[in-house]
């Protein structure tokens, strides 16, 4: 007979659907949970929590009783077989009683025939144990119906509510931050109930679909999101108390909780046997998932970031890069991953409480099973009507109520708005006047984007469109000027943000423009960060193209020649300055140079303190050290133009004579660079007429100036201007877990002491 | 109470007469056989239907030419033995029947002292015969298509499957029309309770007239207020032919070209015919585009408005730019326009198929390029949107199904309001619905989303998204009997 409407789920859905339940909600919530409570240690916790979790499985796993076949008793035989096998078929009596396995809605229906030693034949737990608890007493009965009932509206039903909460803030900051949450909240509920009428077998189908769907995005994500790992942000380990440790643990456990549903489910489960197997496996794979997760978030944000994110795992989807930049921000789109797997868990939630609530009280609506293999088909017809008659109109109820909804969410707008009226600003520049922050826009001319006619030069721009803020209430500002400008400011393609030098040193205005960034995640993460000494000047330049200067400044991350794509300072690199306390950034500082901006100098923040500006060369040796270069022309003494590839960087750090001592070891290779072949081949000629050892002492000569030069620049900045190029207080948990004991709270301290050691090993390629 | 046949010819002539009173295009004619023509004979039939009786080639001809030598007690056993050996011919025992038997379009003879009338298959209704298929066009295969008579299309498929399991059960339906309704299936693939079931569902109604098979097909789907159509209809007969080898069966319906196949899921809707015929590389990339037609005829207007209203950072900036510099000047909000566009797609859609010909052609020429050109000149809407449009209207056109493709036409609607109201949040609703729906949604027991869903994925999904080589799918879809899946083996 074709399998269908036997109300049966299979294993695989089973499986698909434990694996939706328990990696959505523990990918969501626990990488911020576990930042907060145990910062690099999460890894461990995750680990552990998982062979917790796995320990769980197998004490549920003695719980369910469902028998494969037969188990024979002592006195009795127990057959338990499952419902398709033994539809309308008599059981083969035994010797000692006679048992009748029965398809269940037959048991429900039909009294049982009872042997001498009143032996039970049930097809699943759940009944076993609801028949049982009829034949005790009634004391016990009650007692047993309040366990239930405890369990169903603890467990299930304010899990149900909490991943609903869950579920609509998710969409409040993922989908819809304007819309009326009531409104959300009430669909929600809606399509709940509509999938709770299709029934197990429903249920399951639709997430076995979704499955594949949901889950191969994520890891191929995943996966881009792994180049921007920072190894530097899981050390040092162990260094939270062991209560904490426990905490964490715990908390890993808690939310694989939902594997206690697998109890229930075995009476939906075509192959109850085959339940076990899949909890361990769905329970290993949520682990290892979970903390790949988490060393990517702990890599990509740091610890202290990690821990203000509300949606850490959004937020990474969001910050991804792909390649070909076809699509950028598909963290909306990667929301559909939780925003399905959290409403399975609530489902699930509910679909349980709600057969407790049957099983304790009598169904509500008296609906036949489906007879797959009826002996009178039209008996099975009609009683397979009856209950379809009553969910039929439920979900004509359900579906008018719905399109009520839907009419007045679409007479609202809930919350979009046409492009007609938004702004688009390319380039922002944030200046400091006389006690208040000004922003100064660069908006693309759509006239010239739709015809492509070059930009109208003959009109020169004095001031570019802007607002101030006043005392940090940017909020009202923008509104202001919204409702002055009959247009709303759209953020979300801000390509550059150039920010004045003097607001740089100023902190506190620095972050209020961040809190108000943050809160309202206004900007994407990858916004290129440049400073200049008035930023509207450098964001009203006319450049005599038709790129807009935002696209001028982000293209410019990618025109370096000798700096790597991408590794100019972003939104994000400030943002997590700003949260983890500590690590060196380098703003680009640029001039206007015949109407073009360009990168003179280089602005560093240390943690969230303006330090100064350093110039090019010196930027470039910081570059060096931050790994931020694919090659190099150093500067040497003979004039040579040397071009260095392959540039690696290794450092090391420990105590020496008290002090903090940091080695860094520079290896590459030499090539002859371009301006060397054009100029006469210097180094072609000098290299031509070295043979052995003198070749050799060229190549230690190279190596002995890189490193002087690198240590002079290094020491000089740290005594003038306090910058530790190096950026060694960022890698100090991960070199000596001591040196970060001692100078965890006394970066001054630490840098007082600080001795560089530089040494290169560039290899000198002999040209041809 | 129905009334014999009597063995007085004449009053079964008075009898035929007042069943046919009024009947301009019932013709009858009265002659003597037998060597000294005394017995007597009356044949009745439609005008029209019926050949010239007495050409020699014909079998009425050779028969009458028979009995007028014949001596004439020899007659009513030569009748009664058939001695002609003629193939189809019908005995009834009632007037009531004989006149049913001759509505078919077939000749009827009554003779004297014969107690039966007796029915012979002449050249019948007029109908198209055996035409191009209009509608499921392929790349590779036969071009015949189904005409409107059942004997046709029951010699076309039988034609292609050339085996005595190949079962054809014949039932009438419409109480006035008498319409000829045939199943035909393989006897030893199909689940008997599948026979069953449409059978039961066959006779459970009663009506007056079925004119086609569309009428048969939304009397019998179990859930009509789906848009999703529950049987598969075809006009090719080696689509159906394909079908019973899978297992399912094929209604037919007489006057009808239109054969209906159950039962059905998702996937038998996207495939074609040259699925099969062609390499299964080409046959996947073909599945994977129809899959994505099939979603995107849905979708892509609801996605457009939820990407330019509500999450503009998605869009690359000189795209989103672009978008905004079209739509400078237009006074209607997006949804209105797709809207507007959508409805006036539908109307050329509509207003193609009613015209004749090479006006139905130019009407598509006219509409989308005169019409679209000048709305947008107008600046009544901007050109991205009939673009989107355009684009969601060919992957509607890529569907092989029409009925299937008409689905997402309608809820393309429901995403649309969805997406205008609550952006990506409402296509995820939106989404989520259909896909529930589809999940609880059935045909004769076999779940919609099969195969991706059931007891044997690994082995279902071998011919599902992807079409594996045939080398490989050794095994009949899930809709065969359980122990007759297996079709291909490979001898030592």
């Amino acid at each position: 007979m074709y399998f269908s409407k036997n109300r049966k789920i299979s294993i695989r859905q089973s499986k698909r659907m434990l694996l939706l339940n328990l990696f959505g909600i523990s990918s969501l919530l626990l990488p911020n949970m576990l930042a907060k409570q145990v910062g690099s240690d999460g890894i461990f916790c995750i680990l552990l929590g998982g062979v917790l979790a796995f320990f769980y499985v197998c004490i549920l796993e003695k719980c369910l009783c469902v028998q494969k076949s037969k188990k024979e008793l002592k006195f009795n035989k127990q057959i338990v077989l499952d419902s398709s096998e033994c539809v309308g078929k008599d059981e083969k009596e035994s010797k000692s009683d006679k048992k009748i396995v029965l398809d269940r809605n037959e048991y429900m229906q039909k009294a049982e025939k009872k042997s001498k030693f009143d032996q039970q034949i049930s097809l699943d737990s759940n009944e076993y144990l609801f028949h049982e608890n009829e034949k005790k007493n009634h004391f016990v009965k009650a007692v047993f119906r309040i366990l239930c009932l405890v369990f169903c509206l603890i467990f299930c039903c304010t899990l149900a509510a909490y991943i609903l909460y869950q579920l609509e803030r998710l969409i409040q900051i993922s989908l819809l931050p304007d819309a009326n949450q009531l409104w959300i909240l009430i669909l929600l509920l809606l399509f709940a109930v509509y999938v709770i009428l299709q029934g197990a077998e429903g249920r399951a189908r639709v997430y076995e679909i979704l499955f594949p769907v949901l889950l191969v995005p994520f890891l191929i994500m995943l996966l881009f999101a792994i180049p921007g790992v920072d190894v530097t942000a899981f050390f040092p380990i162990f260094s939270h108390g062991i209560l904490d440790f426990f905490k964490g643990v715990l908390l890993v456990f808690v939310f694989f909780l939902p594997l206690t549903f697998c109890l229930l489910e075995q009476s939906f489960c075509a192959e109850p046997e085959g339940l076990a197997a899949s909890m361990k496996q769905t329970v290993l794979l949520v682990t290892v998932v979970n903390a790949v997760l988490y060393m990517i978030l702990l890599g990509s944000y740091g610890e202290k970031s990690l821990a203000l994110l509300p949606y850490p795992v959004i937020s990474l989807m969001g910050m991804i890069r792909l390649p070909g930049g076809m699509l950028t921000g598909v963290d909306v789109f990667l929301s559909a991953v939780w925003f399905f797997a959290l409403f399975c868990l609530m489902n699930t939630g509910v679909f349980y409480g709600k057969y407790i609530l049957e099983k304790l009280f009598g169904k509500w609506h008296r609906e036949r099973w489906d007879l797959v293999e009826s002996k009178d088909m039209s008996e099975g017809m009609k009683g397979k009507n009856h209950g379809k008659g009553r969910r039929q109109k439920l979900a004509l109820s359900l579906t008018t109520v719905f399109v009520f909804v839907l009419s007045l969410l679409f007479l609202s707008a809930c919350g979009g708005k046409e492009l007609e009226s938004l702004n688009f600003p390319l380039a922002i520049a944030l200046d400091r006047q006389e006690d208040k922050t000004v922003l100064s826009f660069d908006f693309p001319d759509l006239a010239q984007v739709s015809k492509g006619k070059a930009k109208d030069t003959e009109t020169e721009v004095q001031k570019p469109p802007g607002f101030s803020v006043e005392a940090g209430n940017y909020k009202k500002a923008q509104e202001n000027y919204a409702a002055s400008a009959n247009k709303n400011l759209d953020y979300n393609h801000v390509k550059a943000l150039v920010i004045s030098e003097d607001l740089l040193g100023n902190e506190a205005a620095l972050l209020e423009f961040l809190e108000w960034a943050e809160k309202d995640n206004l900007f994407a993460s990858n916004t290129c960060l440049f400073s200049a000494e008035k930023g509207a000047g450098i964001v009203i330049l006319d450049k005599g193209d038709e790129n807009s200067i935002g696209s001028y400044l982000e293209e410019m991350d990618q025109r370096q020649t000798q700096q790597k794509a991408n590794t100019f300072a972003t939104l994000g690199d400030l943002f997590q300055n700003w949260h983890n306390g500590s690590g060196l950034l380098l703003i680009p500082f640029l001039k206007n140079e015949g109407g073009y901006p360009v990168i003179s100098d280089y602005a560093v923040l240390d943690g969230m303190s303006y330090q100064s500006k350093i110039n090019m060369e010196e930027g470039r040796a910081a570059q060096l050290l931050g790994g931020m270069l694919k090659e190099l022309y150093p500067s040497l003494e003979s004039e040579e133009s040397i071009q260095i590839k392959g540039i690696k960087v290794s450092r090391e750090i420990r105590e020496e004579g008290g002090h903090p001592v940091v080695w860094i070891k520079i290896t590459g290779k030499t090539e002859q660079s371009a301006a060397s072949q054009t100029e006469g081949a210097m180094v072609d000629t000098v290299a031509s007429q070295i043979e052995g050892n003198s070749f050799r002492q060229m190549e230690e000569h190279l190596n002995a100036q890189i490193a002087e030069t690198l240590t002079e620049t290094a020491n000089r900045l740290l005594l003038d201007k306090d910058i530790d190029i190096t950026n060694s207080y960022h890698f100090l948990g991960r070199y000596d877990r001591n040196l970060y004991e001692k100078y965890k709270e006394d970066y001054s301290g630490y840098k007082q002491g600080l001795v560089f050691r530089f040494t290169a090993n560039v290899k000198l390629v002999q040209s041809h | 109470m129905p009334t014999p046949i009597s063995t007085n010819l004449q009053e079964n002539i008075d009898n035929f007469n007042r069943t046919f009173s009024d009947c301009a295009d019932i013709k009858q004619r009265s002659m003597k056989l037998g060597q000294d023509s005394s017995v007597g004979c009356f044949i009745a039939y439609v005008e029209v239907a019926l050949g010239n009786i007495l050409l020699e080639d014909s079998v009425i001809g050779k028969l009458l030419n028979t009995l007028w030598e014949m001596p004439e007690d020899k007659i009513l056993s030569f009748l009664r033995e058939n001695a002609l050996g003629i193939s189809d011919t019908t005995e009834f025992a009632t007037m009531e029947e004989a006149a049913q038997g001759m509505l078919t379009g077939d000749a009827l003879f009554f003779f004297e002292g014969y107690d039966r009338a007796i029915k012979i298959k002449d050249k019948g209704y007029p109908n198209m015969g055996v035409t191009q298929t209009e509608t499921e066009k392929v790349v590779r295969g036969s071009n015949e298509g189904f005409a409107e008579s059942i004997k046709i299309n029951t010699a076309l498929i039988r034609k292609r499957l050339r085996t005595p399991k190949v079962k054809v059960r014949e039932s009438f339906a419409g109480t006035r029309s008498h319409t000829n309704v045939d199943l035909v299936y393989m006897e030893d693939l199909i689940q008997p309770e599948l026979l069953m079931e449409i059978e039961n569902r066959l006779k459970r109604f009663e009506i007056d007239g079925v004119l086609d098979s569309g009428i048969i097909e939304q009397l019998t789907e179990e859930n009509w207020r789906s848009p999703f159509p529950q049987f598969q209809t075809t006009q090719r007969p080696d689509r159906a032919a394909m079908a019973i080898l899978e297992g399912r069966v094929v209604l037919l319906t007489d006057n009808s070209p239109v054969a209906l196949i159950l039962p059905v899921n998702y996937h038998s809707f996207i495939q074609t015919s040259d699925d099969y015929y062609s390499r299964s590389q080409i046959a996947s990339m073909s599945r994977l585009l129809r899959y994505a037609a099939s979603f995107f005829a849905m979708a892509l207007p609801g996605l457009y408005l939820a990407l330019i209203n509500f999450h503009t950072r998605i869009l690359p900036t000189d795209l989103l730019l672009s978008f905004a510099a079209a739509r400078s000047g237009v006074p209607f909000p997006s949804v209105v326009e797709v809207l507007f566009m959508e409805l006036a797609f539908e109307l050329l859609r509509e207003a193609g198929v009613r015209l004749p010909g090479t006006m139905g052609n130019t009407i598509g020429i006219v509409g989308g390029l005169i019409v679209g050109q000048a709305a947008v000149e107008a600046n009544l809407v901007s050109p991205i949107v009939v673009i989107v449009v355009a684009l969601t209207a060919l992957c509607s056109f890529a569907v092989p199904n029409e009925e299937f493709a008409a689905a997402f036409r309608i809820l393309k609607f429901f995403l649309i309001l969805m997406c205008a109201s609550l952006g990506f949040f409402g296509f995820l609703l939106a989404s989520f619905a259909v896909l529930i729906h589809l999940a609880g949604l059935y045909s004769f027991g076999i779940p919609y989303l099969a195969p991706y869903i059931g007891p044997n994925p690994k082995e279902d999904e071998k011919d599902a998204l992807l079409r594996l080589s045939l080398r490989k799918i050794t095994k009949r879809p899930v809709f065969a009997k359980k122990d007759a899946r297996k079709k291909l083996k490979w001898k030592e």
